[in-house]
This record gives structure tokens, sequence and C-alpha cells, in this order.
């Protein structure tokens, strides 16, 4: 049986907000909060529209998922401005990261996260603090469940430098 | 929490999540009473209620077009389950008063036919079609599924029939049991107790079986 949509918000609206203010902070700026906001309505939004065409047994959570993590990439690259801070930021960060020691204090570590490329950093938040499965991960935001943890560990074009703050992150380094 | 995870793992996971935190519970509250607010907006309103009768407890739900739903013999939450998802449910009885006023004529023998705006958009043409057939059968009649097939202009369609009765949202105010087998046993009903709840309407109507 479909679940109702109202109990869909009651779940999961707050992991959902948790999620989308992790993804769209850098530094946690103080218009973030508001971003988040208007974000996470932006997906409820959207969901609603395509509710229906659901099929019964999907992972609705993991579809809700995949709704934000869109809406979050599309905000993040509409920003541009605030995109070109938030690579001044990374740069820092990745900076940062090569001179902090490994026992970084939350604040460094939270830098370290928010200098991850935005798909890298979906997938870790989904990951270690969502405490998402691989497929689940593969379904909201990387390609398939192969890829998933590749995504987790290197990314893209600035792979060195994502496997490097990855490693900081989980102690490897 | 944390199922998924490898135990290496759950040390990263428990160092992250203590460096990131939670959101702030301002914004948080803030987002999620303006997510409603907009739900409450967009989502259609259904009311609903429920009244006693001697097939168990029927509920009766109403949206701004009509009643959408009737069902009976079954729990709240399977009746709350079937309603559209994606509307907002709210239980009203002033709202469903008319409905249940005139099924308590019914069950007490006073009124065969019900007087109630339906809304059956979310049916097909066709299954729109034979529910408008079944309501022309008078209490006390019986029709084949057969007969309403022809009726309907397809005589070979009684399967279809009987398919498009059995999904009837509106049991009893659609008199969906008043069409049986043309070998003259019962058929099938999907309302409440199945065939026993629909001999003993048929009964109540005076029906000959």
């Amino acid at each position: 049986m479909t679940p109702r949509f109202e109990d869909l918000i009651e779940r999961h609206h707050d992991e959902t907000f948790a999620y989308l203010w992790r993804l769209l902070g850098k530094e946690r700026q103080s218009d973030v909060a508001l971003e988040a906001e208007d974000t996470t309505q932006e997906v409820f939004m959207r969901a609603f529209e395509s509710y229906l065409g659901l099929r019964r047994d999907s992972n609705y959570r993991a579809w809700l998922y995949k709704i934000a993590t869109h809406c979050a990439y599309t905000k993040l690259r509409q920003a541009k401005t605030r995109r070109e801070q938030s690579l001044a930021h990374e740069n820092a960060a990745a900076e940062s990261a090569s001179s902090s020691p490994r026992e970084s204090s939350s604040a460094q570590l939270r830098k370290l996260v928010d200098a991850l490329p935005a798909k890298q950093k979906a997938c870790v938040t989904m990951r270690y603090v969502q405490d998402f499965d691989y497929s689940e991960i593969a379904f909201s935001a990387a390609r398939n469940r192969v890829f998933a943890p590749m995504f987790i560990k290197r990314f893209g074009g600035c792979a060195p430098r994502s496997r490097r703050i990855y490693d900081e992150i989980t102690f490897k380094r | 929490m944390m199922k998924s995870l490898s135990k290496d793992e759950r040390a990263v996971a428990t160092r992250l999540r203590s460096a990131v935190g939670g959101a702030p519970a301002a914004p948080r509250t803030r987002s999620r009473a303006r997510v409603k607010a907009w739900f409450e907006l967009v989502a259609p309103l259904i009311s609903w209620g429920a009244m006693n009768s001697p097939l168990g407890k029927v509920f009766v739900a109403v949206n701004p077009r009509g009643v959408c739903a009737v069902d009976f013999g079954r729990r709240e939450s399977e009746f709350l389950a079937r309603l559209d998802p994606l509307a907002r449910l709210e239980k009203n009885p002033r709202a469903v008063q008319l409905a249940i006023e005139q099924l308590r004529a019914y069950f007490a023998g006073n009124r065969f036919d019900f007087s109630l705006p339906v809304d059956l958009s979310s049916l097909t043409p066709f299954q729109r079609a034979v529910l408008d057939t079944a309501c022309r059968i008078a209490a006390g009649d019986v029709w084949t599924y057969h007969r309403v097939a022809k009726e309907l202009g397809r005589p070979k369609s009684s399967r279809p029939v009987g398919q498009a009765l059995a999904n009837n949202p509106l049991p009893i105010v659609i008199p969906c049991h008043r069409v049986i087998a043309s070998d003259g046993s019962l058929g099938g009903y999907s309302g409440g107790s199945g065939l026993k709840a629909k001999r003993w309407l048929l009964q109540l109507e005076g029906a000959r079986l």
C-alpha cells in the first residue's frame, strides 16, 4: 500500500532538511538555513507532483534523497557567485587538510567535509551521517551500486585532492 | 542507525556526526511548519466519519465533489489507507452527516435509494458506466452480470463488469450487491464479510433469492 504523503512529510522532513543543510552549507554561512528551508519545500513540491507515478514497493526515503540531491546540485550550480566563494573555501580547506594533524578538531573536520566536491559530499554524508547503504546511495546520487563506493573515495577530475581529504576524514592519513 | 556500516566505518561515522552536528532546531521547525502550510494549501481535503450498522462499522469519506469512499467491516486504518494518498485527511463527522443519515435510514429499512453527490473521478469511463447502470437496478430486484453487460451494449463483457463492480468505491450507495451470477448464485462481493454481507443486504431490500 502506498504510504500517505502526509506521513512522508512527518517521517522524513527533519532528515531531509538536515541533509540539505549539510549539503548546501559551506562554513555554515548564515543564509544556509534559509536556503535549506527553500530547498526542502522544493523537494516536497517535486515529490508531490510525481508521487502517484511511483511503484508501490519503492524505497521512498532513497527517492526523497534523490530529489533532494538533485535540488541541492541545482542550487549550487545556480548560485554562481556562491560557488566561486565555495571553491575558494575548498582550496583553503584542502590546504589546511594537508597541514592539519591527524586529530583534527570538529571544526577542521567540518571544513574538510565542506571542501569535498558536491557529489562526493552528498555520498559521504549519505553513507556516514544518514546511514545509507551503497545501493541506496547508488539510487540517490551515484550511477550504480558498483560506482557508489568509488564516488565516496575519489571523484571526478579533482580525484587526488578529494582522496586526500577523504583519507584525512577516515583517519587514513 | 549505523546498521549498514562496517566496524571501521562506524568509527568514521561517529567522528563525522559529532563534527558536522545536527541542523539547527529553529530553522528546522520553521521549515517543517512551512512545508505543512504548503501541503494544506495544495492537498485535496478528505473528511471522513463512521457509524455503527448491523454489518459492522461503516466508514464514509467525502471530498469537495461528493462522497468518494464508503466501506464497512474493515479496520479504520485499512479504510484510511485506501483513500487518495496525496490527500489530507480530517475526521469530521459533520461533513459526512448527510451520507450517514441516509445510510442509517437504509439500514432501518426506511429508504433504499440515495440522493448524494458522489465523486467517481478516479475511475475509468467504463467503470463509471458499469456503476451508473448498477444504480438503475431497483431495490428488491437483481440483475445478472450478463444483463448489466448487455445494457452497456457490450454483451460479452460480463467479466470486466464483474471486475468494475468489485472495485466499486461506494458499496451500498451504489448497489453493486444487486448484481448476481447467471446461474442464480450470488457471484462475488468485496464489501464487509463478502457474500454473507451481500445476502444480508439483498434480504433487507426484500429480494427473492
